[in-house]
């Protein structure tokens, strides 16, 4: 038996942001709210003159235990063979959070202004509406609290048929979840065939050859969602009183994800482990899948861009994938060179969906990780965009179809192209993936450098949106491309800027197919030069080894698949520079 | 050799006596601990308070432009106001077409003017049918 039990506390952890007096948001803040009396020309300021200064306090109180049982027994010498492991363990997590502004902040003297009116509406210095001084006071604590069951047992006969179980589960501190709900199980039964013990077995180039067979179940509970109505209280926005607001719907029809997965592989290995690997098959059926699906707008449940959509058990999918690694160890007294190469292939489809489906082609065009295309047939993430017809010559206005016709009635288009009409790219999410690692050394010098690949996957890039530019000063690059007179519709595929602004026009451009890119690519992830050495015995200091290492990660892609050498990873997001560090490591 | 034995199998009855009493123990206080709200400001609606706070949620019932109940878009196209072309142009679509009583006036976007209302009786219907569980009170 083992008991073990940790008992942590952290210090509080501490932050602040201070923007002094000078900064653009403090002046901008102290300025929009300065009165300025029309008669007298008195000037007063809700906001203070000095800085602000916002500070958060954290703490977290984190405690664990748990009690295991481990259980080895051989029979008839090695004929059977038992291992067992049985346990509890229970873990709470508790993080308390406390935030305050403090305005007329003025570091040097510790002053801070007293009084500040947080309830009154004042007009905008601008003119244009009225505003109320932001008091960010604030108080939070959540509390994770876990309790898991689990075992695991192998019986291995002859060392060479193996049968193994093993189950788990893990309960939680869900909220609005009834108790027999809190837990989700797992369980797994496998066997192995380890063929290079048997007796009739003689390839002494191959040494190692299992075969492994395994059926597993495994449950899964949102944490974000929950059956029942929560609601969360808030100070309202025109008044001091306290409001609740709807932070889940209810839903009772709220349960497990259940996924079956069935897995079979092969592990090898050839003499003096020079090469060695695995490769592996697995198939899964899943359902009650939890995601997000667009829901009628009348249930209540749009959000503040109203777009309807509903949290829940959606849909069911099957999926099936092999993964392939290989090992290579070649060593001499000189050289050596470690290799490791994975790749896998995965597909999956969406076998049912339960929520009532569109057949307008316009709700299939999301692409998020937490929202399911209702495409049965077609992968859980997929990507689809409306047929693309060129730039009309006259104008540059985007041109689509519409019952097999080109047109540019963005209207017909979005409201009325079905799902079949609609261009289907493939998966948003890679299909075929993996990487390459590689170790060189030369005596004391080793080059080590990861690649790594994706293939077989879409994204839609964005493009220069009129209706965004106009309204919230959001540009585009493309916007230099754009078609401006005849014949530019030939070098182009950029709409030309038109005003007024009509935003289905920018949305049709925006979702066509025109903008939607493969994602395939092949990336360097890092590269590591490193020098071992042993100082003279002779020092004083009782240094054992000494590694010097250069180390540079974020090198970037060699290859993509869109001709714009996008990033996949950073579409929207700049992406971060290289960085090459340096140190040395002492063994004492 | 024998009496080694006998001594180990009383030593793993102990354990496993004392095993089954602290597993005993912790689930009799579980439920406590596994009901543990996990995010403090977080509460299933019962009481009036609850349900009267949801009511009074102004974002909701009363808010403004991305809040609130407040279609307007009925009222673009009446004859209370009339704007200047350059209004007019910079103007969002939807309000372009209702002002001009357009034949389509959505074409796909979504309208909060309808949404947004069904948000408000989502909330009264919580609200009602949260009441119908609140005994009265006797007096």
């Amino acid at each position: 038996m083992q008991t073990q039990n940790t008992n942590t506390k952290n210090a509080m952890t501490a932050g602040s942001t201070i923007y002094s007096e000078q900064s653009y948001f403090t002046r901008d803040a102290i300025n929009i709210i300065t009165q300025v009396d029309p008669t007298t020309g008195v000037i007063t300021r809700p906001i203070p003159l000095g800085g602000i200064a916002d500070f958060r306090d954290n703490e977290l109180n984190s405690h664990q235990g748990r009690v295991q049982i481990n259980a080895n027994k051989n029979w008839d010498g090695e004929r059977h063979s038992f291992n067992g492991i049985a346990g509890w363990e229970i873990r709470s997590n508790v993080n308390s959070g406390k935030a305050y502004r403090l305005y007329g902040y003025d570091e040097d003297f510790s002053a801070v202004a007293p009084q500040v009116d947080f309830i009154t509406r004042f007009p905008k210095y601008d003119g244009f509406g009225t505003l109320r001084i932001s008091n960010l006071a604030n108080i939070s604590k959540t509390t994770d609290n876990f309790i898991s069951y689990y075992t695991n047992l192998l019986y291995t006969y002859s060392t060479r048929y193996s049968l193994s179980l093993s189950a788990r589960k893990d309960e939680a501190n869900l909220f609005g979840v009834a108790t027999n709900q809190k837990g989700t199980p797992l369980w797994s039964v496998g066997g192995a065939w380890q063929l290079n013990n048997e007796p009739f077995y003689s390839l002494g180039w191959l040494p190692l050859l299992k075969f492994r067979l395994s059926y597993g179940y495994n449950g899964n509970i949102s944490r974000i969602t929950s059956a029942e109505t929560v609601i969360t209280y808030f100070g309202a926005v025109t008044t001091p009183a306290r409001t609740a607001m709807l932070q889940n719907p209810p839903n009772e029809e709220l349960r497990w994800e259940r996924t079956r997965q069935l897995n079979a592989g092969l592990d090898f290995g050839f003499k003096n482990n020079v090469i060695n690997g695995r490769i592996e098959y697995y198939q899964k059926r899943s359902v009650d899948l939890l995601a997000e699906a667009p829901i009628d707008p009348t249930l209540g449940l749009s959000d503040n861009n109203a777009e309807s959509y509903f949290y829940g058990n959606v849909a069911s999918m099957k999926g099936s994938g092999i993964d392939f690694e290989l090992n290579t160890q070649v060593k001499s007294q000189v050289i050596g060179w470690n290799g490791n190469l994975m790749f896998s292939h995965s597909t999956s489809q969406i076998t049912d969906f339960y929520m009532p489906v569109s057949t307008n082609g316009g709700d299939y065009l999301s692409i998020a990780s937490w929202s399911i295309n209702p495409a049965i047939g077609k992968p859980v993430f997929s990507v689809f965009s409306y047929p693309w017809a060129g730039l009309d010559g006259s104008n540059g206005d985007p041109l689509g179809y519409l019952g097999g016709e080109i047109t540019g009635d963005y209207s017909g288009i979005t409201n009325n192209t079905p799902l079949d009409s609609m261009v289907y790219h493939g998966n948003a999410q890679p299909t075929t993936f993996g990487a390459f690692r590689n170790t060189i050394s030369y005596k004391s010098l080793s080059l080590s450098f990861n690649i790594s690949y994706k293939y077989g996957y879409f994204f839609r890039r964005p493009s220069i949106s009129y209706y965004s530019l106009l309204n919230t000063w959001t540009g585009h690059g493309d916007y230099a491309d754009r078609w401006q007179q005849a014949g530019d519709e030939s070098r182009t595929t950029v709409p030309s800027f038109v005003y007024p602004v009509n935003s289905q026009r920018d949305a049709f451009y925006g979702s066509s197919e025109i903008l939607v890119e493969n994602g395939s690519h092949i990336r360097w992830e890092d590269i590591q030069l490193s020098y071992i050495f042993q100082p003279k015995p002779s020092f004083n200091i009782p240094i054992e080894q000494v590694r010097v290492y250069a180390y540079a990660t974020n090198i970037g892609l060699l290859w993509t698949s869109n001709k714009k050498a996008i990033d996949p990873y950073f579409i929207n997001n700049p992406r971060p520079g290289r960085s090459i560090a340096f140190g040395v490591n002492f063994q004492f | 050799m024998t009496r080694a034995i006998a001594m180990e199998k009383k030593f793993i009855r102990i354990y496993f006596i004392v095993i089954l009493y602290s597993l005993l123990y912790v689930s009799c206080s579980k439920s406590d601990f596994l009901n543990t709200r996990p995010d403090q400001s977080q509460v299933v609606p019962s009481t009036l308070e609850d349900f009267q706070a949801l009511l009074d949620h102004d974002n909701t019932f009363n808010g403004g432009s991305s809040f609130g109940v407040t279609p307007n878009i009925g009222h673009i196209g009446t004859d209370d106001y009339w704007v200047t072309d350059a209004n007019f142009d910079a103007s969002y679509q939807y309000e372009r077409n209702a002002y001009i009583w357009a034949k389509e006036i959505y074409s796909g976007t979504n309208s909060k003017d309808w949404s947004f209302p069904y948000r408000a009786v989502l909330y009264a219907n919580i609200a009602l049918d949260g009441i119908e569980e609140i005994p009265p009170k006797t007096l």
